[in-house]
């Protein structure tokens, strides 16, 4: 590692105080995230993803060594590969710094020297996703499904991705967008809509980016070959993935509590098919009196189906429900039903 | 190896004696040594516009 290393310059950033926002476009809600750049400010690529609880759990030392090789290699074929790298940049966000977010305007534009890490002065990445909500919540309107299932993992469309490598499919879900589009296991995307990718992040902000029933070229390594495939978005494609870890969701629209989503042995032993209302609280706040630890949850707002999952639920609660308004939920409480009420942030 | 391991495995292979700047030791951030540039993008791409190499930023 420390060979791979030396080849690059390494900035380490601690705080997310006056990020240029219109460069480092990234999952905010990482706890550890890497950018490739030339000293142009052309992006290579990127590594760091998470699409659970454990932020740990989806990243490798192996991943990030390839990620590293790979961008060494964009590096040697530039300036003559540039054209391919100007989409890894995106659009000039909503504002060019996270101080122009509000609740965000009183961060200084760097820490206060002598105070502790994690001080009130250190912005955190995720204060610039919880921005967003805010944008949202403040207006009165629905937060999109782009906004919520932000930076989406490959697998929900079908695609485990193997962690130690650059982007290599490890699995295809059978009947997933993926499978139908012809995907197979041990495919390694090289390109994506043209962009080179040296990581499952840099799958990520294509997803991030495309738009719903959008159909994405993805140039593939099969075997001794290479093959094309198209990968095909569905209507409501993000869905199937898990925000419910996000941070930044705690201090927005979220009831003080959170849930998980049910095993599939634990649908068949309370007899609720694969799309009823179900998950269960696995935390609950002094915000939340009535639910308690371990409580099912089998109806929301009169629906007992639909809201499937954690991430379901708290999408209904920040696309259906205003600031202050009731959510009437049903549990299942020691084999019986129970009503309680949840109030919206 | 998770990234929980990362981090010290991959800023441990820089051991060199260098003086903490400012912030670094304000935040009591010690684990980073060497040639890390701290906190500054300024200097890390005029180091990278010297060197003719690649930047690596890390947010932490």
């Amino acid at each position: 590692m420390a060979g791979l290393l030396d080849q690059f310059v390494c900035v380490r950033m601690v705080m997310a105080n006056s990020m240029d926002l219109s460069l480092f476009q990234f999952d905010y809600g990482l706890t550890w995230a890497a950018f490739f750049m030339n000293a142009d400010k052309t992006v290579y690529g990127r590594y760091g993803s998470r699409g659970q609880e454990n932020g740990s759990n989806d990243v490798t030392l192996d991943g990030f060594r390839k990620a590293m090789e790979g961008a060494l290699e964009l590096h040697k074929g530039y300036p003559g590969n540039k054209t391919s790298l100007t989409a890894k940049k995106g659009p000039a966000p909503r504002f060019p710094i996270p101080q122009g977010y509000p609740g965000l305007q009183n961060f200084p534009a760097t820490v206060t020297p002598g105070d502790k890490r994690n001080n009130n002065s250190c912005m955190h990445c995720h204060e610039v996703t919880a921005g967003e909500y805010k944008i949202y919540r403040g207006a009165r309107q629905a937060i999109p499904d782009n906004v919520l299932w932000t930076w989406p993992m490959p697998d929900a469309l079908g695609l485990g991705m193997d962690l130690n490598e650059k982007a290599t499919v490890k699995s295809v879900t059978a009947g997933s967008p993926a499978a139908k589009d012809g995907f197979k296991a041990a495919d390694e995307i090289l390109t994506l809509e043209g962009q080179p990718i040296v990581s499952i992040a840099d799958v990520q902000w294509v997803l991030e980016r495309a738009k719903d029933n959008a159909k994405l070229k993805a140039e593939v390594k099969r075997g001794s070959g290479k093959a094309t495939v198209t990968l095909s978005l569905p209507p409501g494609w993000r869905r199937k993935g898990d925000f419910g870890w996000r941070a930044a969701t705690w201090s927005s629209f979220r009831p003080d509590m959170n849930g998980e989503d049910l095993k599939p042995g634990e649908r068949q032993t309370l007899k609720l098919a694969d799309t009823a209302t179900g998950f269960r609280i696995n935390y609950v706040g002094p915000g939340a009196p009535g639910l308690q630890k371990d409580d099912v949850v089998v109806e929301v707002d009169g629906l007992r189906a639909g809201i499937a999952s954690f991430s379901l639920f708290l999408a209904h609660v920040a696309q259906k429900k205003l600031p202050g308004e009731k959510i009437a939920v049903t549990v299942l409480r020691g084999g019986k039903e129970q009503k309680v009420q949840l109030t919206a942030r | 190896m998770k990234i929980s391991l990362m981090a010290s495995a991959a800023l441990a292979a820089f051991c060199v004696a260098q003086e903490a700047g400012p912030l670094q030791k304000s935040l009591q951030d010690m684990e980073v040594q060497g040639p890390w540039v701290y906190n500054n993008l300024a200097t890390g791409f005029a180091e990278a516009k010297k060197t003719g190499k690649p930047l690596l930023v890390v947010f932490r």
